[in-house]
């Protein structure tokens, strides 16, 4: 069999590994690629529901160009940060009490878990008749979604500060709001940013489902609308380009904000 | 009284205020019902809900399809994994790709599942199993990864064939870690089929708050949301709870 | 509307309105947007055995959803032309293309000008459609409808707007050709399949008045659980409707 012996991985290595990583992972693509144009040329499927990349590619540039997505992009963008910004600051003002009162937080954990495990998507209609079927549903969806993955790691983030900080806190007497801005906020910034970013993520997906839902702004309202009409590639090159901004969002955080 | 019993029943008593103080601004005329739908409306919604079938079969739709797509990721995903720790140079080439489809959108691309499966069960059973898949991937891997050299030097140290040194010891003790994640791919499923059958009005739970919403029935469009919560959090519970009991500390 | 972020939403299914409204929405229907159902077809791959809706008996035949008005059309074709089709629903309009074109179901819904661009590239074959049946053409299956607030807030722009609705469609039938160029421009369709959809719509199907079939809507929304209890037609005639306007 093969030579290789059942080591463990070795930690000298660099996470995503030397030159023959990167050949490793460009054979892959190639390879990924080629498959996807033999099947979409295959006739196994119907209609182009797999085009050929020569579409893809076409209908992408198109995109790129016309100044419609940009219009679209903009509300999207606007949805998810103010959505994002509201959700984020909810999450951590409830976040905060949750993990610093033990009573209090292990009352409402399984009601936070609830709520926080069940998918966002459906708490849409509710928001729709709250706010409307325009931006405010969407920003409101966006803001349900980063509230609860905040909240959770701001309270164990609390949970996790050393005792002493706490303890410095009260002995100055500091008001509740002063203990938050000056004590625990600050000793919690690995945790903020790990809430930051999972927030943001999920914010942008539930902006996004919203859209895709409901409304007739927005990537994700351009993307159903070329399902509607069944104009395949363009389909394509809007999820093409909404996943590379996500990815890349997420990829620019990662970058910025690193754990330490 | 324990200090578990104080804490669910002061949950309660929490969830108790909220809804009388909602009762409260529904009756007052502050929010309309037609938005929020008044807290002693529910019961009732719940039994119509349950008198049309709107509770047992889609319960049972959805966690079949959850179970579904969580077999085929362990399927697939736990080979996959075991297979990028045999290769180390593949685990290391593709770990950053691996990571990045954690985090990445995944549900967002199911117009392409529309596409190509159709609205049915393929695509939510799909869009499951590739919310599952990567995690279970992921801890697989990460499990062998964690197999204590120590183990692997003794069995060595008996002469024991490759094959045997995996099934005998290094498959064993990656066992837990391959069920956190089993567990976290099963929740995953669940979550985002949920989610799938809202969207594309089809399936089971996620597809009765879609419908009662068109239908016009707020009280039991809540209704049924509330029970997607009470299933989201009990399954959470009942999977946590069967990790600590099949790994005794 | 219910939140007061549109007034006015037109093309609504009757059923679903009448069971809103029965439940406490604050909308009023104003006029009718479709009667009887002249614009839907069905259609099977160009390959498929299926010549008409006599070939339908045990085939899969779609539907949108549970209750809508495909799901009663299709009903009524297939008692009238006596045959006995595994009705299958199938979602929207691209949902339903996709199960046709991957041979889940034999017969799919749409209405134009969706799906025509597959009839003129001769790979679907339409082979039933709602004008097939006659008695549904006394069926208004969809209205426009209007908030209560905005109805008595701003009555005379519900009015006007109401006006400029019913001109407009005396002003596409006066004036094909120019409709029909604004329509293709505006959908992004050829000029071709802009007026195949132009032919579809007979201008006695889109007449805002007068709402007819209100007798068989109400027990059909019943049938359906639109409505929890029946609605006596005398009721039903004051809570739902408010023509704010109605041309002579």
């Amino acid at each position: 069999m093969a030579e290789t012996t059942l080591t463990p991985l070795s930690r000298g290595v660099a996470a995503g590994g030397g030159v023959s990583s990167l050949r490793i992972r460009a054979v892959t693509l190639v390879a990924i690629l080629a498959a996807w144009e033999l099947l979409a040329r295959s006739g196994l499927l119907y209609e182009d529901v797999v085009p050929p990349l020569e579409k893809v590619a076409v209908a992408f540039v198109h995109l790129i160009l016309s100044a419609e997505t940009y219009r679209h992009l903009g509300v999207t963008a606007w949805e998810v940060l103010t959505g994002f910004a509201i959700g984020f600051a909810a999450g951590v003002a409830f976040g905060v009490p949750v993990g610093a009162r033990r009573f209090f937080g292990a009352a409402v954990q399984p009601y936070v878990d609830g709520f926080a495990t069940a998918p966002k998507i459906i708490f849409l209609p509710i928001v729709m008749l709250a706010f409307g079927t325009g931006i405010g549903s969407k920003v409101a969806l966006a803001a349900l979604s980063a509230f609860f993955p905040v909240a959770i790691n701001t309270a164990a983030g609390v949970r996790q500060l050393d005792p002493v900080f706490v303890r410095v806190g009260r002995s100055f007497r500091l008001t509740p709001l002063q203990m938050m801005f000056r004590i625990y906020l600050p000793a919690m910034r690995r945790s903020l940013v790990t809430s930051m970013r999972l927030g943001f993520g999920l914010a942008v997906i539930g902006c996004l489902l919203a859209e895709i839902k409901f409304s007739n702004a927005g990537l994700g309202h351009l993307a159903i609308e070329h399902y509607n009409n069944f104009r395949v590639p363009d389909l394509y090159a809007v999820l093409i380009l909404v996943f590379v901004l996500a990815v890349g969002a997420n990829t620019l955080m990662a970058r910025l904000m690193p754990r330490h | 009284m324990s200090r578990r019993l104080a804490t669910t029943l002061a949950g309660l008593a929490g969830v108790a205020a909220v809804a009388v103080a909602l009762e409260a601004t529904i009756r007052a005329g502050w929010i309309s019902p037609l938005i929020i739908a008044p807290p002693s409306s529910l019961a009732r919604a719940f039994a119509k809900l349950w008198g049309e079938g709107f509770v047992l079969q889609p319960f049972a739709l959805t966690i079949g399809q959850a179970f579904a797509a969580t077999a085929a990721a362990a399927l697939v995903g736990i080979p996959w994994g075991f297979w990028l720790w045999r290769r180390p140079e593949l685990g290391r080439a593709y770990e950053p790709w691996i990571g990045a489809a954690f985090a990445a959108p995944t549900i967002l691309l199911f117009p392409l599942f529309l596409v190509i499966f159709g609205r049915g069960y393929a695509t939510t059973i799909f869009v499951g199993f590739l919310a599952a898949v990567i995690p279970v991937v992921l801890k697989t891997r990460e499990a062998f990864l964690g197999v204590p050299r120590v183990l692997l030097a003794v069995g060595r140290s008996f002469h024991l064939s490759e094959a045997a040194l995996v099934r005998r010891i290094a498959f064993p003790a990656a066992v837990p870690a391959i069920f956190t994640g089993l567990r976290l791919g099963l929740i995953y499923a669940l979550v985002n089929i949920i989610g799938m059958e809202f969207l594309i009005d089809f399936g089971g739970l996620g597809r009765i708050v879609s419908e009662m919403y068109f239908r016009y029935e707020i009280p039991a469009m809540y209704a049924a949301i509330l029970l997607i919560v009470a299933v989201s959090w009990l399954f959470l519970a009942a999977l946590a709870r069967l990790e600590t009991w099949l790994r005794p500390r | 509307m219910i939140t007061d972020s549109a007034d006015l939403a037109v093309a609504n299914g009757i059923l679903g309105v009448i069971g809103a409204i029965s439940k406490g929405a604050p909308l009023k229907i104003v006029s009718a947007q479709m009667t009887g159902a002249a614009d839907m077809f069905w259609y099977v791959k160009a390959d498929s055995p299926v010549k008409s809706m006599k070939d339908m008996e045990g085939r899969t035949m779609g539907y949108s959803r549970p209750g809508s008005s495909t799901n009663l059309v299709a009903l009524a074709l297939s008692d009238h032309f006596r045959v006995k089709p595994k009705l299958v629903s199938t979602g929207g309009i691209p949902d339903t293309r996709t199960q046709v074109m991957s041979g889940q179901i034999e017969a799919g819904w749409s209405v134009p000008h969706f799906n025509f661009d597959l009839v003129s590239e001769g790979k679907i074959r339409i082979i039933a459609r709602g004008t097939d049946v006659p008695s549904l053409n006394d069926q208004t299956v969809r209205v426009n409808v209007a908030g209560a607030k905005f109805l008595t807030g701003r009555r005379d722009v519900a009015r006007r707007f109401m006006k400029a609705y019913h001109d407009s469609i005396e002003w596409v039938y006066a004036n094909p050709e120019k409709a029909v160029a604004f329509y293709a421009a505006f959908n992004k369709v050829t000029p071709a399949i802009a007026k195949q959809t132009y032919e579809s719509f007979p201008k006695a199907a889109v007449a805002p008045w007068p709402v007819k079939g209100l007798k068989a809507n109400l027990a059909e929304a019943l049938e359906h659980k639109q409505l929890e209890k029946a609605m006596p037609e005398a009721d039903a005639q004051k809570v739902l409707f408010d023509f704010v306007y109605q041309a002579q």
